[in-house]
C-alpha cells in the first residue's frame, strides 16, 4: 500500500538540501554579534569628585539610568542604579536632589522616588504613591515637597517616614522649586504664576504672576530669584526672565528673550552667582550687572540640539548635554565659562540634568 | 464538501489542487490584488492556518505565519507591523483592495481585524505604490474575502474559553443561491485579559499578573453578492466593530488608568460587467473611524481625554481591455477623500487625492514569460506627489522553477498627524520617497507528472513540495521621524532619515501523505538589514546602523499532523534581536515561542459538522517582549466547540 513515488530515495537527497543550505545560511547570519558594553567598574563615589548625570530615557520604555562622571579620572560610570541594586530603575527620571546623604531619584512615570545613599548607590528606600512627580526639595530637616505634573498639588514627603504625608492644592501642573529664606517657591507651568508657601504650616501664602512657562528659578548672589519663563507651545506671550526680591517679593526686571517661536528652558548660575545661563536657540549667559543689554548666545549648537545645562558650582565649567533623537546615548559636553568646548563624553539614554556632587 | 472545508481536520484530502506552477493567472476579472502582481513575491497564508487560529487576531496570525515582524504591545493590544526595515506606515494593510490605514497616524492596528472576518490573507512582499499608490513601501498584506461558492444555507457556530479569562462566540450564516448569496458574521469577544508576565526590571525577576487589559469586542461583517445575468456582479459589504480596551501598564509604570474605545464602520460595494474582451469595475467605500482614548492616573482624576474621528471616501473606476498578442491593459482612477478631526489639531483637517493609475501586462511567449508595466500618478493640492512607476517580469524558466523580478518607485505620504499635529506638525513635510527591487526563484514540485503514475497520488512524501527565496533591495530618502526641537519640549516630524535595506525571504514547504496519515510543514526565514545611511546631526551614532526594532533574523515552521479525525498543529518562531536604541547600544534578547493545537472533527448525517479543539498558547513559557518595557503572556490555554450545520449535503 505505502507508495512512494519511484523517484523518492533520489529525490529525498536533492530536496533536502535547500532546507539544509537555508538553515545554515541562517546559522551562519545570525552569528552576526554586536559588541558588548565595556562594562566599566562601579566607580569609587566622593564627595568634591564628579557629577552625577540623570538619563531621563523614553518614555514606557523603562530605560532611565543614573550616570556618574568622575572628574579626575575623566571616566563616565553608566547604568548605576542597576549595577548597586539589580533593578531596572524606572520610567522618565525626572530630576535628583542630594540632601543629607541621601540622593533623592525622582521617577516621573513611575511616580516614585527611590531614594540612594550616593556613595554606594544602594537604595535605602522608596517614596511612592506619587502622581507624576517632577522636582524634590526638602524644605527643613523633617519634610520636603514635590511638584507634580498631574496631581494639581505640591505633595509633602515625610524624610524620616520616606512617605507623603500630605498635600498642598495647587491647580495645574507645577514645576521648579526653589528655597529663599524662610519661603518655598513653586513655579505653575500653565497658570504662569510663582506661588509662595510657608513651609511651616504648609500653607500658600501669596503668588506672583511671572510669565508664560515659569519653568526654572535660581538665587543670584544678592539672593534675588531669577526665573525663566521660557514660553509655552500654546502660549501668545513673549518668554522672559524675571527677578523677584524673596522678601518684598516685588519684580526687580523683566528682561525679555528674542521671540521667534524660540522656547527657553533650563536656568543655571555661575559660582560666583553673577552669570545666569539658559538654553533656547544655543546656550545663553546673562550678567546679572546687566554688562550687556540682552542676553547673548555664549554656545551655538553646530547641529546639536542642547537638553540639559548646568553649571559647575565648584568649577564654573559649563555641562550641556546632547540627546541627539533621543533614541541612543546622548552626549554630554563640558565648557569652560567661556564657551569653549573641553570635552565630550557619553552618558545614557536622554541626559537631561545634572547633580554636581 | 462544505463542513470538511471548514473544520478542515482532515486537511490532507483538501490540500490545495494538484498543480503546476503557473505564471499568475490570465484570468480577467481577477481580483487587482492578484492579477496585478507579476514579478512580486507573494505568500499566501494557508487556509488551515486561518481556520486554526480564527478566533485571533491578525497580528497574532502573521506572527506565526510569516516573517513579517509585529510590534505588539500585548495580546489584544495595539500591534503593527514592520516589512522589509519599514515602519508601521510603510505597510499597507487591505481589505478587499481597500486600505485600512487611518489617515491620521497613516497605521492599522492589526488587533483589532479578527482572523475569523478573513477567507483569504496574503503578503505581497515588496514596494507597491505603482499599484496601491502611498504607504505600500515595505509590501502589503490583504485582507479578503471571497465569494461563495457552495450553494445552500450554512451555519456555524462557535465557542472559546481561554485560561486568561477569554469568552469568544462567533457566529456565520450563508446562504447561497443562483443570482444571490450572502453571509454573516457575528464576532463577540470578552476578555480579562489576565495573562502571567515576567517584570523583567524587578529584582528577581517575579511572574506577574496583568491586571489592567481587559477588552472587550463585537463586530459584525455582513455581506451580499448578486448576479445580473450573466455579465454583472454586485459585491456589497459593511463591517462594524466597536473595541474597548484597558491599556496595560508598561513595566515600569506603576499606576495606569489608560484606556482606548475605538469604533469602526466599513462599507463597501463593488460593481463588476463582464464583457467578452472588456471588464469594468466600479468601486466605492466609506469608512469611518472613531478613537477615545482616556488617561487617568488614579481612580479619582482624569487627567487626559483625547478623541478622534477619521472618515474616508473613495471612489474607484478601472476597465481592463484584452487586446490581441496576449496583451491586457487596464487604466482607471481613484477618488479618496479624507476628513479628520482631533482633541490635537487645530481645526479638522481635510485631504482630497485623485490618482490615475494604469498598466499593461504582455506575454511575449504564453505560459512561459510575462512582462507588466504599472504606472500611477496621484494628485493632491498642497502636496507634490511623485510619480510611481513600476516594472516586473515573470519567467518560468522550467516546467517547475518561476524567476520573478521587478523594480518601482514607491512612497508614502505623511500622515495628518504629521502634518496638523498641536504641537509639532509640519505642514511642510515631503513624502518618503525611494526605490525597490526585487528578485525571486520559485520552485514548485511537479506533482502532475507523477499523479498519473501513482493512483493513490496522496500516499507520496515530497520533502520540498514547493520553495521560495527573495532577494530585495531598496532605499528611501526623506523618511519622516519626529525629533526634538526647543531644548526638547516639542517634537516635529521632519524629512530626515534615509534608510537602505535589503535581505532575503525564503520558505520551504513539504508534505507526507499517507493513508489517513499526513504531515504538512513550512519552513521560513526572513532576513533584514535595514541601516540609517545619513547622520540626523554632528553626535548621531546612529549611521550605518540598524534601525529600531527591525530584528535581523526571524524565521520559524509550521508544522501540521493529520490523522482520522484528529489533527495537530505545532508552530515556532524565533525572533532575533531588536535593538531598542539607534545606536545599537541597546537591545532586546532574541526570543523563541512555540504554540501548539488539537482537533478532533466528526460529522454527523453526513451533513453537519462537530469540532472540538485545545490549544496552548507559548507552551514552552518563554518569557518575551516584542516592545521595550511590554512583556508578552507566559504559556495559556484555549479551547473551544465548533457546530456547523448544512442545509444539503456537502
Amino acid at each position: 500500500m505505502k507508495k512512494y513515488t519511484t523517484e523518492f530515495p533520489g529525490r529525498l537527497m536533492h530536496s533536502f538540501s535547500l532546507p539544509v543550505l537555508i538553515a545554515s545560511l541562517f546559522l551562519l547570519f545570525s552569528c552576526a554579534k554586536d559588541e558588548a558594553e565595556p562594562e566599566n567598574d562601579f566607580p569609587e563615589i566622593k564627595k568634591g569628585e564628579g557629577v552625577f548625570i540623570v538619563n531621563e530615557g523614553n518614555f514606557q520604555w523603562g530605560n532611565s539610568s543614573l550616570s556618574f562622571y568622575h572628574r579626575e579620572s575623566n571616566t563616565m560610570y553608566n547604568g548605576l542604579f542597576k549595577k548597586a541594586n539589580g533593578e531596572d530603575l524606572g520610567d522618565i527620571f525626572q530630576s535628583m536632589h542630594i540632601h543629607q546623604d541621601h540622593a533623592y531619584l525622582v521617577l516621573n512615570n513611575s511616580g516614585k522616588i527611590e531614594v540612594i545613599d550616593p556613595e554606594s548607590c544602594l537604595r535605602t528606600g522608596t517614596i511612592s504613591g506619587l502622581v507624576s512627580p517632577r522636582y524634590f526639595l526638602p524644605v527643613n530637616d523633617q519634610e520636603a515637597y514635590v511638584s507634580d505634573l498631574y496631581g494639581n498639588h505640591l505633595a509633602i514627603v515625610d524624610l524620616e517616614k520616606q512617605e507623603v504625608s500630605g498635600e498642598i492644592p495647587i491647580n495645574g501642573w507645577s514645576e521648579a522649586l526653589l528655597l529663599a529664606g524662610n519661603k518655598v517657591l513653586a513655579t505653575g507651568m500653565e497658570s504662569g504664576y510663582v506661588y509662595v508657601i510657608d513651609p511651616a504650616n504648609h500653607s500658600l501664602t501669596d503668588s506672583i504672576h511671572a510669565g508664560p512657562g515659569p519653568s526654572a528659578m535660581v538665587k543670584d548672589k544678592n539672593g534675588h530669584v531669577w526665573v525663566l519663563c521660557g514660553g509655552m507651545y500654546d502660549v501668545e506671550e513673549e518668554p522672559l526672565l524675571l527677578q523677584l526680591d524673596v522678601e518684598s517679593l516685588e519684580v526687580l526686571q523683566t528682561i525679555a528673550l528674542p521671540g521667534d517661536q524660540t522656547l527657553y528652558s533650563r536656568l543655571s548660575v555661575s559660582p560666583d552667582g553673577k552669570t545666569l545661563y539658559f538654553s533656547g536657540q544655543g546656550i545663553y549667559a546673562f550678567s546679572i550687572n546687566r554688562s550687556s543689554p540682552e542676553p547673548e548666545i555664549l554656545i551655538s549648537p553646530e547641529g546639536q540640539v542642547f537638553y540639559g545645562l548646568k553649571a559647575d558650582p565648584h568649577t564654573g565649567e559649563i555641562f550641556v548635554s546632547d540627546a541627539v533623537d533621543f533614541v541612543q546615548k546622548g552626549k554630554v559636553m563640558r565648557y569652560t565659562p567661556e564657551g569653549s568646548l573641553i570635552d565630550h563624553m557619553e552618558a545614557m539614554i536622554i541626559p537631561g540634568d545634572f547633580i554636581f556632587y | 464538501m462544505g463542513f470538511v472545508l471548514f473544520f478542515g481536520g482532515n486537511v490532507f484530502a483538501h490540500a490545495p489542487a494538484d498543480t503546476l506552477i503557473t505564471l499568475e493567472e490570465f484570468d480577467i476579472s481577477a481580483p487587482r490584488y492578484r492579477e496585478l502582481s507579476t514579478g512580486f513575491s507573494t505568500r499566501r497564508i494557508d487556509t488551515m492556518a486561518l481556520k486554526e487560529l480564527s478566533h485571533h487576531d491578525l497580528s497574532f496570525l502573521l506572527n506565526r505565519h510569516s516573517g513579517m515582524f509585529i510590534k505588539s504591545y500585548g495580546p489584544g493590544v495595539l500591534a503593527t507591523t514592520s516589512m522589509r526595515g519599514g515602519s508601521a506606515g510603510q505597510t499597507a494593510i487591505l481589505w478587499n483592495g481597500i486600505s485600512l490605514q487611518n489617515p491620521m497616524h497613516n497605521q492599522s492596528d492589526l488587533a483589532l481585524l479578527p482572523v475569523f472576518f478573513a477567507d483569504e490573507v496574503s503578503i505581497q512582499y515588496g514596494g507597491g505604490s505603482a499599484l496601491w499608490g502611498s504607504g505600500a513601501m515595505g509590501g502589503t498584506v490583504s485582507f479578503n474575502n471571497e465569494r461563495l461558492i457552495d450553494e445552500g444555507l450554512q451555519m456555524q457556530a462557535g465557542l472559546i474559553t481561554s485560561g486568561i479569562g477569554e469568552f469568544t462566540q462567533t457566529l456565520r450564516a450563508q446562504w447561497a443561491g443562483e443570482n444571490f448569496s450572502t453571509r454573516l458574521r457575528l464576532l463577540h469577544r470578552d476578555s480579562e485579559n489576565r495573562y502571567r508576565f515576567i517584570n523583567t526590571s524587578l529584582e528577581g525577576r517575579p511572574e506577574m499578573t496583568q491586571e489592567h487589559a481587559a477588552l472587550d469586542q463585537w463586530g459584525l461583517l455582513h455581506e451580499m453578492f448578486f448576479r445580473f445575468g450573466n455579465r454583472h456582479l454586485l459585491d456589497l459589504r459593511w463591517w462594524y466593530q466597536e473595541n474597548a480596551r484597558n491599556i496595560p501598564p508598561a513595566l515600569q509604570q506603576t499606576h495606569t488608568g489608560a484606556r482606548q474605545e475605538d469604533e469602526a464602520l466599513r462599507i463597501s460595494a463593488q460593481w463588476q460587467s463582464n464583457f467578452n474582451r472588456t471588464v469594468f469595475f466600479w468601486r466605492g467605500a466609506l469608512l469611518e473611524e472613531k478613537l477615545l482614548y482616556r488617561y487617568s492616573l488614579n481612580q479619582d482624576s482624569l487627567n487626559q481625554d483625547s478623541r478622534s474621528r477619521s472618515g474616508s471616501i473613495i471612489q474607484e473606476v478601472e476597465a481592463r481591455w484584452q487586446l490581441p498578442a496576449s496583451l491586457l491593459f487596464t487604466a482607471g482612477a481613484n477618488f479618496e477623500g479624507v476628513r479628520a478631526r482631533s482633541d490635537e489639531y487645530a481645526q479638522s483637517q481635510s485631504r482630497n487625492t485623485l490618482a490615475l493609475f494604469a498598466s499593461a501586462r504582455w506575454e511575449p511567449l504564453p505560459g512561459k514569460l510575462q512582462l507588466k508595466l504599472n504606472g500611477r500618478q496621484a494628485f493632491q493640492e498642497n502636496q507634490d506627489i511623485p510619480f510611481a512607476p513600476s516594472i516586473g517580469v515573470s519567467w518560468k524558466a522550467l516546467s517547475s522553477i518561476i524567476l520573478k523580478a521587478n523594480t518601482g518607485r514607491n512612497y508614502r505620504l505623511p500622515s495628518l498627524n504629521d502634518l496638523y499635529w498641536v504641537p509639532g506638525g509640519n505642514p511642510e513635510l515631503k513624502p518618503e520617497d525611494g526605490w525597490s527591487q526585487d528578485f525571486s526563484f520559485n520552485y514548485e514540485h511537479p506533482r502532475q507528472k507523477t499523479s498519473a503514475a501513482t493512483q493513490n497520488h496522496d500516499n507520496r512524501f515530497l520533502p520540498v513540495k514547493s520553495a521560495s527565496i527573495t532577494a530585495f533591495h531598496r532605499q528611501i530618502s526623506d523618511w519622516i521621524i519626529w525629533l526634538p526641537r526647543n531644548g526638547g519640549m516639542v517634537w516635529t516630524p521632519e524629512n530626515v532619515m534615509q534608510v537602505r535595506s535589503y535581505g532575503l525571504e525564503s520558505m520551504v514547504e513539504g508534505s507526507w501523505s499517507m493513508d489517513d496519515f499526513s504531515l504538512q510543514y513550512s519552513l521560513w526565514w526572513d532576513h533584514i538589514i535595514s541601516k540609517n545611511t545619513k547622520a540626523k546631526s554632528p553626535n548621531d551614532a546612529s549611521e550605518g546602523k540598524q534601525l529600531i526594532y527591525v530584528p535581523r533574523n526571524k524565521a520559524g515552521i509550521n508544522l501540521r499532523i493529520t490523522l482520522n479525525r484528529f489533527s495537530l498543529y505545532y508552530h515556532h518562531q524565533h525572533t532575533g534581536k531588536r535593538y531598542t536604541s539607534s545606536d545599537n547600544s541597546n537591545w532586546l534578547e532574541p526570543y523563541f515561542t512555540g504554540d501548539a493545537g488539537i482537533n478532533w472533527n466528526t460529522g454527523f448525517h453526513n451533513r453537519h459538522g462537530l469540532n472540538l479543539f485545545a490549544n496552548v498558547v507559548n507552551i514552552w513559557n518563554r518569557q518575551y517582549q516584542e516592545m521595550a518595557g511590554r512583556p508578552m503572556p507566559l504559556r495559556f490555554f484555549q479551547a473551544g466547540i465548533n457546530f456547523e450545520f448544512n442545509s444539503i449535503n456537502p
